[in-house]
């Protein structure tokens, strides 16, 4: 074969080969992944307990994303190890689109940043998808202790309990924080099997308080008699708007708000959509696209 | 879908909140995260969160 004639195929070839490496068109791609998706199952993961908060979320995300898709979306609830358990259903699942999971953000990173045991994951490696909602994180306590302000738990000569379930239960290291730049003298008691069972020393007046999410908070805080003490932001709680946050309740050093921030930023993660690294392209960005 | 009016109806209903991030917001708050605290800074931290009131 001529050279000339060898070369002009060789460019053919070539240009060929790179159209088809060339990223489709969105509009495009959205309907090769939606055919995909077309009567497929979807499993989707969240940390939760039945009927608890993620539980919720998921449930009510489910009818959208099934007329979105043309998928069925089966909901598989894991609770346990702060969401790690259901972390690892995610990343273990095949990277086909066919697994998505509803976890909290913030226990992810606090996890790594704690090196919690059972982390096999780098959260700055993750394919996430959207933040579905997020909340401030509240100190709460409970109708039995004898705090009714930030200056009353810095005036203590006893020490303030706090109630947790973990260490890295995505509250208590906050409660940890906040008591270190307030340097009020505390006590964190972690191994609290749940919700109940904190509620429950909370009212018998076992501890006085936990750190808890706004939502949380207003679900059965008045109920129990509980009072949010402080918003642990520089902005008052939406849901607790007469009580202050942390920085109008108390004169916090630079280098503890400095922490404050850092650890409010992260607690802002709230709860997240992520399908399984290594996902293509397509399929991720169909679902990116979802909730707007 | 976050921002559909049926959705928000219904998170509404459950007395939950809606507040859509984008991934790459959600990008860049983890980055945020992992990079502001240096290795001293980490370990002062997991002190205080990790043992310093669990006695």
């Amino acid at each position: 074969m001529p050279v000339q004639k060898r070369n002009r195929g060789l460019l053919i070839f070539l240009v060929l080969g790179a159209l088809a490496a060339a990223p489709m068109p969105a509009r495009a791609a959205d309907e090769t992944a939606r055919a995909f998706f077309q009567g497929k199952q979807i499993r989707f993961y969240t940390m939760g307990s039945p009927g608890g908060g993620y539980d919720a979320y998921m449930r009510a995300l489910i009818p959208h994303l099934e007329r979105k898709l043309g998928a069925k979306l089966i909901p598989t609830n894991e609770p346990g190890a702060g969401g790690l358990v259901a972390m690892n259903r995610m990343l273990s699942a095949a990277p086909d689109g066919l697994t998505i999971l509803l976890v909290g953000g913030e226990t992810l990173v606090t996890a790594q940043l704690y090196e919690s045991p059972g982390v096999n994951y780098d959260v700055r490696k993750l394919t996430w998808l959207a933040r579905v909602s997020n909340e401030a994180k509240v100190a709460l306590l409970g109708p039995k202790s004898p705090y009714h302000s930030v200056a009353d738990l810095k005036r203590s000569d006893k020490p303030v309990i706090w109630a947790a379930s973990g260490k890295i239960d995505g509250n208590a290291d906050f409660g940890a924080l906040l008591v270190h730049a307030l340097d009020v003298r505390s006590k964190i008691i972690a191994g609290y099997r749940g919700t109940a069972d904190m509620n429950l020393a909370i009212q018998r007046g076992e501890v006085d308080g936990r750190v808890v999410s706004e939502e949380a908070a207003a679900l059965y805080g008045p109920s129990g008699g509980m009072r949010v003490l402080v918003t642990l932001s520089r902005k008052r709680a939406e849901q607790f708007p007469d009580s202050p946050a942390i920085f109008e309740a108390a004169s916090i050093g630079a280098a503890q708000a400095r922490l404050i921030d850092w650890r409010a930023g992260i607690a802002d993660l709230g709860r997240v959509l992520l399908v399984t690294p290594g996902t293509p392209q397509d399929r991720t960005d169909l679902r990116r696209r979802w909730p707007r | 879908m976050i921002g559909d009016p049926a959705f928000i109806a219904e998170i509404k209903r459950l007395k939950l909140s809606a507040n859509y991030a984008s991934a790459d917001a959600v990008r860049a708050a983890v980055e945020q995260a992992m990079t502001t605290l240096d290795a001293a800074g980490l370990a002062e931290v997991r002190d205080i969160a990790l043992n310093r009131y669990y006695h």
